[in-house]
């Protein structure tokens, strides 16, 4: 009796889940699972991605920051919030552009060029401190975009210089300051550490076949310090120097 | 480092899930005699396995199996809670799902031995569901699905000695069960 009823009893362990569920089920908690923690560490780690971002961008390059520097970059950055509020609110946004007088108002000067020829007009737009020129017959909106993204690359450009001169009233040279990015990238090559120094270390990491880095390289070999600069802000973003300044 | 450690949990996660996704499912389903609400439970509660296994704070469970058995247990409680607290008109339809549907067979088996087996389990089942919650619990985990003593003690908070003399009532219990029906 005892075996049949044992037997009995035995004959429900036939019940079994489908094979699809066994499957479908492991696979769904697993992935799911992964998925959420990824979210969740990539919200935990929210305030790190700038700082990665940073690194990925910035390559070669060192730069410590000590507390006086981080005074002077609050104020940076506040200046480049009012610059960038102050240029954006002068667009043209309320004009009407069906009425030519309202229009006219915000194109360039209109220069004649050639007397014996009134009717052609050059659009001559100089920036008082870059002597750029802009093409003939430039769209003025264009002409605008153009003049700001000029604005923002100096503003940059101060900005790279305030990140690295140690005393804030020095007078940094391009040359200079194209030293000090090139020092720090031969320090981080030789260093090759993740270590932090100071609040924040921009260093070595993995992008080492950047191309606008290399391109800027050249510059510098070439002692086109200027031009390096600019080439280096290209390897920057403004978007992400913003980032390391709000942090 | 951090994508090693998430693929030894994962690895830790299929080897629990693979040798004990049967047992929970046959327990859960046993104790609701439903398949959807047995599957419901049994996914539950291996992801909640999983998410203790990824949690700092639980990662070093001592024993994934009573875990396990734990959780489903408290699921199983729970389900009997939320359907006491539903009104007679609202409660969900129970489905009748014929034990043919949730039970494996070989496919040699010929089809007069599988009526056979069906109408056998149909037996025992209507058996074990007349006993008390310990007599089952004990049926369950002791003979199907063979967790220690000691284990079992663990899971229902008795000692050890006490289910022991489960065991031995359980069975009594089942058999006088079987021959009353067999009586009718």
């Amino acid at each position: 009796m005892e075996k049949e009823l044992l037997q009995k009893i035995y004959i429900l362990r036939k019940i079994k889940p489908d094979s699809g569920f066994v499957l479908g089920t492991k696979e769904n908690i697993v992935e799911s699972g992964l998925q959420n923690e990824a979210k969740q560490r990539s919200v935990l780690q929210n305030p790190l991605i700038s700082f990665d971002a940073v690194r990925k961008t910035f390559s070669y390059l060192t730069v410590s920051v000590n507390y006086n520097s981080k005074v002077l970059l609050s104020g940076a950055f506040i200046f480049l919030l009012a610059f960038t509020f102050l240029t954006l609110s002068s667009f043209p946004m309320g004009y009407d552009y069906n009425n030519y007088n309202d229009f006219n108002e915000i194109t360039p000067q209109k220069v004649a060029t050639d007397e014996d020829d009134e009717d052609e007009l050059k659009l001559v737009a100089e920036d008082e401190d870059n002597n750029i020129d802009v093409a003939q017959n430039e769209k003025p909106v264009s002409r605008q975009f153009t003049a700001l993204e000029t604005n923002l690359r100096k503003v940059q450009k101060e900005v790279l210089g305030m990140i690295i001169k140690e005393d804030p009233d020095q007078e940094l040279t391009d040359k200079e300051m194209a030293d000090y990015i090139v020092a720090s990238i031969e320090k981080s090559k030789e260093n090759n550490t993740e270590d932090t120094i100071g609040v924040m270390q921009i260093q070595t990491v993995e992008k080492e076949e950047d191309p606008k880095l290399e391109e800027a390289m050249e510059l510098y070999k070439a002692e086109d310090y200027e031009g390096f600069i600019h080439a280096i802000l290209d390897v920057l973003d403004v978007k992400e120097l913003l980032d390391i300044l709000s942090e | 480092m951090l994508f090693g450690k998430k693929n030894k949990i994962k690895k830790e996660f299929e080897k629990v899930y693979d040798s004990n996704i049967e047992h929970i499912f046959r327990f859960a389903y046993l104790k609701v005699s439903s398949k959807d609400d047995a599957e419901d439970i049994t996914s539950r509660a291996f992801l909640k396995l999983w998410q203790a296994l990824n949690n700092k704070k639980e990662s070093s469970i001592r024993n994934q199996r009573a875990f396990l058995y734990k959780v489903t247990r408290n699921l199983i409680i729970d389900y009997y809670r939320q359907n006491r607290d539903k009104t007679e008109e609202s409660k969900p339809k129970k489905e009748k799902v014929p034990l043919e549907k949730v039970v494996v067979v070989d496919k040699e088996v010929r089809a007069d031995e599988k009526a056979f087996i069906d109408s056998e389990m149909e037996e025992v089942r209507d058996a074990l569901s007349k006993l008390n919650e310990d007599y089952q619990n004990i049926i369950i985990l002791y003979y199907l699905n063979e967790l220690t003593t000691s284990e079992i003690s663990d899971l229902l908070d008795k000692p050890e000695s006490s289910i022991r003399v489960l065991i031995h009532r359980a069975l009594t219990a089942l058999r006088k069960e079987l021959k009353i029906k067999r009586k009718r």
